[in-house]
């Protein structure tokens, strides 16, 4: 098994390598682009790890005054096993079942216990990227403030690699239930997405209260893990392994961990084909009458085209219209909470305050995690031919691309700058800043979306989640998305003397002014690119 | 209808997969495009629906040229690739009616041909379902009834039977025959030298990139079979 458990995953890591590489080519220009993106990978990771071990001394400072600086590790460990169901549920299609080449693995002379097992490791490797930047920089500043004894660095970090082991198992067990519930469907992926939304928002709320809990536990000088080991006892096992030297609970997790694993890749060989079998069948009536058809132009159709790939890969849209369904969440909370009750669940006085000043830009950022443009381009992959053989013009494709995109983050900006209006009364200048500035950001996402997936992207994909959420066009769409919604907010903090409403005013002129640059290189230099893609 | 000149096309990394080939083919052809495997067939089908660009030589399709009048070619035009990858996400009437939209076809002539051809290929009862359920010979069918929505004057072809059941085969051989009697022209790249030889008025023959022979069926063959030629041609002959 183990030969075969290290060739698969070579695979694995190959494909997931090529997926990120955006300079595929051994050319100078491929070689240009692989070492742009390493740089820019390695700035984003460096930014990362500064911002969490920045984020992580303000906590400490706070948990040190009340005594309980040993929430911090616990409450990360948390945090990173949470984020690896919240995260994996959605790979788990794709990934662990329903994978682009099924059928070659599936005839090769390798046990189905093997490829279960690669598959699930890969998903668990994917989720040690959180325990890389979230609960290595925790750890190193809590041995920073409290100075703990050998022990605790010898535990730490044999603990390390075994956090999302039980998590990723968690996730696979719910993803493949609601998959496999899904698959019966006539319309499995509207119940599919209906799910997985469900509980993504089911999700957050938890992860709300859990960082109220979190902080009432830091006032009180309590452990926070008490709570949390309820309802997850490998908190409890890895608190007293680190805190209080326990080995046996040192082991008892590292066991249960492993095991876990080991049980969960023998369970899930047994229903492996029985479960790819379920996910992969489609349901077919063989029962059309020919009908009256509808007639729409060439943008009309090749829009309705672009929304049927959008709204047909639950993935898709979960990585896509993520910061869509956040804005609508926090307009749905002010809205029927108020400001003040989202401040306390928040734990952030003056909240109000802040959203009045920031508010415009600071709603921003959910449009700019909403990139639905930035895999457009891949996505085609294998059905690029089409649109290349099709007599639709180049602009035409680009534009149904934008304007899909513009669909929602559009609608999001629309409907809930006017909850945000209504609730925080900014006046005249604010109000019109809540709608100029997200709209801004709307077109500009959507244009620098598309604009990076010409230069970054990827039609050899089998499985289209390594161009959703794992390729270097997303990737760089997102950093670029981000640091274009901290720019203005770093300037506003900077710039004291200068008032906000100026500051967003200024950065939504700025932005329809790149966004134009940006339209008109897409239209000239972007047609060229997309017609030399081979 | 169709007239290559002198085209060459390199790939990265410095292969040249066509090398400075040229043909006609006329209005009420149907020309056969053989070679090995590798030869560059679908190297050329893909430069002649304007899917691949090329460096060197020119492309005519009625007298437009594929580079400088890329859309008003492919109006004109229809394509079948040899693995029919078409949008698994919709239905096949669905599929259907977008390429028909794009093409701008009459709603009466576009629910017209798609009665007449989903009829002809049994297909009708499965028009609703999604292609994503659909078998690799359904979806071949769907590309070809998709292709003949809009009447194209030119029809591309690769390998066009390979994936297909014999009556599906002998349909579209039909429609093929119809097509250029109605002044159509067909270039279509094929293994199956019998389907050439039965179907075909003219062929060419591509060996690494380079044509070999080219030319009406009777004058390419002689006294001998396609299939003894082609051995000849491409070097496997005794």
């Amino acid at each position: 098994m183990g030969n075969e458990l290290k060739l698969l995953l070579r695979v694995e890591w190959k494909r997931l390598l090529d997926s990120l590489n955006p300079g595929r080519s051994k050319s100078r220009a491929g070689s240009r682009k692989t070492a742009l993106f390493s740089a820019v990978v390695l700035a984003a990771a460096g930014l990362l790890i500064a911002y969490a071990v920045f984020y992580f001394v303000l906590i400490a400072q706070q948990l040190q005054k009340a005594d309980a600086m040993r929430v911090l590790p616990e409450l990360v460990m948390a945090i990173c096993s949470f984020m690896a169901v919240f995260t994996s549920i959605y790979k788990v299609k794709g990934t662990l079942f329903g994978f682009g080449d099924y059928d070659f693995i599936m005839s090769l002379p390798v046990k189905t216990v093997t490829v279960a097992a690669a598959k699930l490791l890969m998903l668990y490797f994917m989720n040690l990227f959180f325990c890389v930047f979230l609960l290595l920089p925790a750890g190193a500043v809590y041995a920073y403030y409290e100075s703990p004894g050998a022990w605790f660095y010898a535990a730490f970090l044999l603990l390390f690699p075994f956090v999302p082991l039980v998590p990723v198992v968690i996730a696979a067990v719910i993803g493949a239930a609601i998959h496999f519930v899904s698959a019966g469907f006539k319309h499995s992926n509207v119940v599919n997405l209906a799910v997985t939304l469900a509980l993504f928002v089911g999700l957050m709320f938890v992860s709300f209260n859990t960082g109220n809990f979190f902080l009432n536990a830091a006032k009180i000088g309590g452990s926070f893990t008490a709570g949390f080991a309820r309802v997850y006892p490998p908190a409890g096992w890895y608190a007293k392994a680190l805190f209080e030297g326990n080995a046996v609970f040192l082991l008892l997790f590292i066991g249960v961990s492993l095991l876990t694993y080991l049980l969960f890749s023998y369970a899930a060989a047994s229903r492996f084909k029985a479960i790819n079998t379920r996910l992969a069948a489609v349901a077919a009536k063989s029962d059309y009458r020919l009908k009256e058809l509808n007639v729409s132009s060439a943008f009309a159709a090749l829009y309705k085209k672009e929304l049927k790939r959008f709204f047909s890969s639950t993935n898709y849209v979960l990585n896509s219209a993520v910061g869509i369904l956040l804005f609508t969440i926090a307009s749905i909370a002010i809205l029927f909470g108020g400001v003040d009750k989202l401040a306390v669940m928040m734990q952030m006085a003056g909240l109000k305050e802040m959203l009045v000043s920031f508010g415009p830009v600071a709603v921003s950022v959910f449009i700019a995690l909403s990139c639905t443009t930035a895999c457009s381009v891949s996505l085609e992959g294998k059905n690029l031919w089409l649109v290349r053989s099709l007599p639709a013009p180049v602009k035409l494709v680009f534009l149904s691309k934008i304007a899909v995109n513009l669909t929602l983050s559009v609608t999001a900006s629309v409907i809930n700058g006017t909850i945000f209006i209504i609730v925080l009364k900014p006046g005249l200048a604010g109000a019109l800043l809540f709608y100029a500035v997200p709209l801004a950001y709307s077109v500009f996402t959507a244009l620098m979306g598309l604009a990076v997936n010409l230069a970054y992207p990827n039609f050899s994909w089998t499985n289209e989640i390594t161009v959703i959420k794992q390729s270097a066009a997303v990737m760089i769409a997102l950093v670029i998305g981000l640091a274009a919604v901290a720019a203005p907010i770093a300037a506003i903090a900077a710039l004291k003397t200068v008032h906000a409403v100026w500051v967003e005013a200024a950065a939504a002129a700025l932005l329809a002014c790149i966004s134009a640059v940006l339209y008109r290189r897409i239209m000239t230099r972007g047609v060229k690119t997309f017609e030399a893609f081979e | 209808m169709l007239e290559i000149n002198n085209l060459a096309k390199t790939y990265k990394g410095g292969k040249k997969a066509v090398d400075g080939i040229s043909m006609k083919v006329e209005t009420g052809d149907i020309f056969g495009f053989i070679g090995p495997n590798g030869a560059g067939k679908t190297t050329t089908i893909k430069a002649v629906t304007g899917i691949l660009e090329f460096e060197s030589g020119e492309i005519l399709i009625d007298g437009m040229s594929v580079k400088k009048e890329p859309i008003a070619c492919k109006k004109i035009t229809a394509y079948i690739p040899d693995n029919p990858d078409i949008y698994e996400f919709m239905t096949g009437i669905a599929f259907i009616n977008f390429v028909g939209d794009i093409y701008q076809v009459e709603k009466g002539v576009r629910e017209e041909r798609v009665k007449k051809y989903a009829d002809l290929f049994e297909m009708t009862a499965n028009l609703g379902d999604r292609i994503s359920s659909y078998s690799h010979g359904m979806r071949q069918k769907i590309a070809i009834i998709a292709a003949l929505i809009h009447s194209p004057k030119l029809l591309v072809l690769d390998e066009p039977f390979v994936g297909l059941d014999p009556n599906a085969s002998y349909i579209l051989k039909n429609i093929m025959r119809d097509m250029c009697a109605q002044g159509c022209a067909i270039f279509f790249s094929t293994h199956i030298l019998e389907v050439a030889e039965k179907l075909c008025n003219k062929v060419a023959i591509i060996r690494e990139g380079k044509l070999v022979a080219c030319g009406p069926l009777e004058q390419v063959k002689g006294d001998e079979s396609l299939e003894q030629v082609f051995l000849e041609l491409s070097g496997h002959g005794e």
